[in-house]
């Protein structure tokens, strides 16, 4: 087995995967919280992480992780303080394999740990400088001790995709052994693909009966379709952050999961995906991480039209260019002129404004306002149109 | 499947333009193309010259460039174009190598957007071949919509491109749509039918545009259609750096690019564009080799390879650990160590990594080193007071 496990090319989907589809139900555990937080330079203030874990709530998430309890300190407090709010979720509180980050996780009152230690022989020998027999070990005493206090456990398999996939095996069965209720597989370092992801999470659901959560990371940019490989193979839980914030390049972002169960599965989740928009703007703004335009489901530029092809298409019927109408997920539908700019888009643009041009007016208007965009470089304001048309009318 | 026959098409200079309020002047255009060659990308789209005269002006600049790879193969340019006669016109003008012949293929596409019917559609594919033929263009037809376009038609109209001529048929998830196991199984199918070397033009809309596009070459796609960082229509296409370094990676597929210069390419394209490349994007973001995180920073420092798929320089990055919230005593002992010279012994470590976590807490954001020193100051000053 090489550094990355490599994927072969020849190697052909098999047909179970190519024609199924996922049938759920599918949970979404949001670690917005704890991995979106982990991010290098991310801080959220206590308040911010009440309000996210409100938002979350409400959009209707199975389960919130909402910390690392074992930091100790304000992060302890915010985690009390979600706990204390009674919210239909439930609450799960992170912990290394270690007996005193569990006690950490009990002063707070959570109902869920998750129990993460590294699976990967990469990880024991370079990063735990310990073996694989210690491993199963402390994964055993951790999982006996979050039993003996009731709490719901999800034991992380850190860095799986790189681990030997017998051990995995052997992993997941003492797990389940001690009790725990949930294996959570971690691509820690982002290194699948969806073939790799598929087979490997079934031959693991195959050996072990034990509910599987998926937890990605996007360094290939691959973190929401392996997300979905993963829950082809059996997986039930999806670790998600909103807009993907998280270690380098991020997780599974919950909207693009969301929506791509909707539309590319069929599988409808009952997420509340209008409250989309705000989520991530809120997040973006408390994680000082602002939202690109063009971030798949929320981006503010989705559902704007410059392209005369796209645009002529969208106005005759919008399933032309659009899976979903842009209020499913809290955005709004406009038009914009620049370089690529028809009579279209100016046409719309002057009657959204209260003009009426007629068809000659917009034919001579729109080479000029087309090379006006191109000398400034950008998209027109929407009072540049106005003035230009006015113009025109003046000289006449 | 001979794997190094993969050519990549960027696209940057075209659909990348297409994103909303992007425009690149003819200098800028030339600029790109040069670095997308200077890298090894063989082929690129330089634009859509029917939008009139101050386009055409900037495929000539990319044009008149005669960039050539670093292996010294001549850079393919294609100019884009509608299947009608007048737009191959306006490509012929431009002097490119090829010409890229489009039409949407979806019924939803041609009854809603053109009120039209298939028929339609193919007639206009043969006028427009014929014409790339007389003008002396090579030509590439490509299906727009082609993942929402029933299979049986999609075949109907690549044959007909087989007949006329073209080199190259064009497969575009033009909504982004697909996932890879569709992706795999379509192209698998079409390739079963036709015999033209296939093209992935795949949109990024539920974040799959990688993922599919690498399962179109798994399915036998010959061709990957990318930009730099994505940029394109809406959510974009396939970040042809991360196809490049997926391919690299997780397949063990090179295809001999210039990766330590993405990041300085994705710069240009970024500061072009007006659209800054967010700290945290795959592969090039700069943020992707930061650590800040105890286990993260403890694991880094022991190897690299317990967080990292590849080496930073491999893209032109360099890796950072952060001090903030989520540091542990060993990155502070180790920025200490490396960066002032100084040793801490672990009692101060963690008294100072006490200060770290309640003042980066205050500032909801991590320190700067110079923070980091008076904290240290600090510290010393209250020991000595004490």
């Amino acid at each position: 087995m090489n550094k990355l496990n490599t994927h072969s090319f020849l190697e052909a989907f098999p047909e179970e995967v190519l024609t199924s589809k996922i049938k759920g139900p599918v949970y979404i555990d949001d670690t917005t919280l704890r991995d979106g937080e982990q991010t290098a330079g991310v801080v959220f203030a206590n308040e911010e992480k009440i309000h996210i874990a409100t938002m979350l709530d409400r959009i209707g998430v199975h389960q919130i992780e909402a910390g690392v309890p074992a930091m100790g300190g304000d992060e302890k407090e915010a985690i009390r303080e979600i706990v204390s709010l009674g919210l239909s979720a439930s609450i799960l509180g992170w912990n290394r394999a270690v007996i005193s980050d569990l006690e950490h996780s009990l002063d707070c009152g959570v109902d869920a740990v998750a129990i993460s230690i590294s699976s990967s022989d990469i990880h024991i020998e370079h990063k735990l400088g310990r073996d694989r027999k210690w491993v199963i070990d402390s994964v055993r005493k951790a999982v006996n001790f979050a039993k003996d206090h009731e709490l719901y456990v999800s034991v992380n398999a850190e860095d799986s995709s790189r681990s030997d996939p017998d051990f995995l095996i052997e992993f997941a069965a003492n797990a389940k052994a001690a009790g725990a209720d949930r294996l959570r597989y971690c691509d820690t370092v982002g290194i699948l693909d969806p073939l790799g992801t598929y087979k490997r999470v079934k031959a693991l659901h195959d050996a072990v009966d034990l509910d599987i959560e998926m937890h990605t990371h996007n360094d290939f940019g691959m973190a929401t379709a392996n997300a979905i490989a993963g829950l082809e193979a059996g997986a039930v839980y999806v670790n998600t952050t909103v807009n993907g914030l998280g270690e380098r390049a991020g997780n599974a972002s919950m909207e693009e999961l969301v929506m791509a169960l909707r539309y590319n599965q069929g599988l409808e989740m009952d997420i509340q995906t209008s409250l989309f928009r705000e989520l991530a703007e809120y997040v973006a703004l408390a994680s000082g991480r602002s939202l690109p335009t063009w971030k798949p489901v929320v981006g503010g530029n989705l559902f704007v039209y410059e392209s005369e092809g796209r645009a002529s298409g969208v106005v005759r019927d919008p399933a032309t260019y659009e899976m979903f109408l842009p209020g499913e997920v809290g955005l709004l539908r406009r038009f914009s002129v620049g370089k690529y700019s028809g009579p279209t888009v100016v046409r719309r643009k002057l009657r959204e404004q209260g003009y009426h041009a007629s068809e000659k007016e917009i034919e001579t208007l729109v080479p000029v306002l087309r090379s006006r965009s191109i000398s400034l470089k950008r998209s027109l304001f929407d009072n540049e149109v106005i003035d230009a048309y006015l113009m025109l009318r003046e000289r006449k | 499947m001979n794997t190094s026959s993969i050519r990549l098409l960027d696209t940057t200079l075209r659909d990348g333009e297409q994103a909303v309020g992007v425009i690149f002047s003819p200098r800028e255009k030339r600029q790109i193309a040069a670095l997308l060659a200077d890298i090894g990308i063989p082929a690129l789209e330089a634009g859509f010259p029917a939008l009139g005269p101050e386009e055409k002006a900037c495929l000539l600049a990319v044009v008149e460039g005669n960039f050539q790879t670093p292996a010294g193969d001549d850079l393919e340019v294609y100019a884009f174009a509608r299947a009608r006669k007048e737009d191959i016109q306006d490509a012929a003008d431009c002097q490119v190598d090829g010409v890229v012949i489009s039409i949407s293929t979806s019924d939803s596409h041609v009854e809603r957007k053109f009120r039209s019917q298939r028929k339609w559609v193919l007639d206009q594919v043969r006028e427009a071949a014929a014409e790339a033929k007389k003008q002396g263009l090579k030509f590439t037809v490509s299906a727009e919509d082609a993942s929402r376009t029933d299979l049986p038609f999609l075949i109907e109209f690549y044959t007909l491109a087989e007949q006329v001529g073209a080199e190259w048929v064009r497969y575009c998830d033009s909504l982004g749509v697909e996932d890879p196991y569709t992706t795999y199984r379509r192209i698998k199918y079409v390739l079963q039918e036709i015999n033209l070397p296939v093209e992935m033009h795949m949109h990024n809309d539920f974040g799959m545009a990688t993922a599919n596009a690498l399962a179109g070459v798994r399915a036998g796609a010959s061709g990957v259609i990318g930009s730099i960082g994505g940029i394109g229509e809406r959510t974009g296409n396939s970040p042809i750096e991360e196809v490049v370094m997926a391919l690299k990676h997780l397949y063990a597929v090179d295809l001999g690019i210039n990766t330590p210069r993405f990041r300085e390419v994705a710069e240009y394209v970024a500061q072009a564009s007006h659209r800054a490349i967010p700290i945290w994007k795959a592969i090039i973001g700069t943020n992707v080799f930061a650590h800040e995180s105890g286990i993260h920073a403890d694991g880094i420092l022991k190897n690299p390879e317990s967080y990292e798929a590849f080496r930073p320089e491999e893209v032109g990055l360099e890796r950072q650990i952060v001090i903030g919230k989520h540091s542990g005593s060993r990155a502070v002992i180790h920025k200490f160590s490396a960066e002032f010279g100084i040793d801490l012994d672990d009692e101060t470590a963690q008294q100072l990594l006490t200060k770290v976590r309640s003042t980066a807490v205050e500032l909801k954001r991590p320190l700067f080193t110079k923070e980091l020193m008076l904290l240290f100051e600090e510290l010393n000053h209250q020991t000595k007071a004490g």
